[in-house]
């Protein structure tokens, strides 16, 4: 079993791929924070919404966790920076107290943010892991992790050379 | 096309100079706003278009960072090349954990 923390943009992105089902060996921790912005983005009336709203459905079967942070002056520090959201904010700090490794975002401030504050203790990682993980794992065809990057690249507006790149690389490398 | 009316508040020193600016080029308030903000729309997609370009160059290895962050400027190409870079380990790491899971 791997643990890996998530934020809000990173679970909504998997959410829209269908990939959760197939990732039974890992362990989702999620700090209070993104658990209350799901609750929140289910209620619009568009992909962001209906994606958190399987999120919030399939809490259990998907094995995501909610936990508490511990350091809320840490907290108060980190969202002093305005690149840095509470959501993000409690990701990095729950992985930290937790000694987990990875931290998954889609969030492009947040990338850059989390990788600032995370003082090379904290892996970040996009969501693209997960579909990497599960083709080298033997759960998911190369096909199948192939489209969930593409899908989570078109989603998040990336720049087609950018994700083509890490297609390419999955081609790479032999199982 | 339809065009959709719209209400959009401007301070009162803004509205001064657009109401000036709309009489110097003998058009009403609303056909100068129009006029600005479809031109301003056009040029940030133009922007965009070359921008996605240049990203394109640079992943080719056809031109370097400096040359990107002229078009880009500093702040953007640092934020492409550390999703670059994120992207590139989240691939490679997810290999790794993945053959590891499968033992």
């Amino acid at each position: 079993m791997i643990i890996i923390v998530a934020d809000s943009s990173a679970l909504i992105s998997l959410a829209m791929t269908d990939i959760f089902r197939f990732a039974e060996d890992i362990n989702f921790k999620i700090p209070n924070e993104v658990y209350n912005e799901i609750s929140l983005i289910k209620h619009y009336k568009d992909e962001d919404g209906y994606n958190a709203n399987k999120i919030i459905r399939n809490l259990k079967e998907w094995n995501i966790e909610v936990l508490h942070i511990k350091n809320k002056i840490k907290l108060n520090n980190l969202i002093k920076d305005p690149l840095i959201d509470k959501g993000e904010a409690e990701s990095l700090i729950l992985a930290l107290e937790n000694n987990i490794e990875r931290l998954i975002t889609d969030d492009l401030k947040s990338i850059y943010a989390l990788n600032k504050y995370s003082e090379g203790k904290v892996k970040i990682r996009s969501s693209i892991l997960i579909p990497a993980i599960l083709n080298f794992s033997n759960k998911i065809s190369r096909k199948q992790a192939k489209q969930a990057i593409i899908q989570i690249a078109k989603y998040r507006k990336w720049n087609k050379s950018l994700f083509k790149e890490s297609l390419e690389l999955l081609n790479k490398y032999k199982k | 096309m339809e065009k959709i009316p719209v209400t959009v508040k401007y301070d009162e020193t803004l509205l001064k100079k657009i109401d000036q600016l709309a009489y110097e080029n003998f058009e009403t308030r609303s056909e100068f706003i129009r006029d600005i903000t479809t031109e301003a729309v056009k040029r940030k997609l133009q922007m965009e278009k070359l921008q996605d370009l240049a990203i394109n160059k640079w992943v080719e290895g056809k031109i370097t960072a400096d040359e990107m962050a002229k078009i880009l400027g500093v702040d953007k190409t640092e934020k492409i090349a550390l999703l670059r870079k994120t992207l590139r380990e989240s691939v490679l790491d997810g290999m790794k954990i993945g053959k590891q899971l499968r033992k």
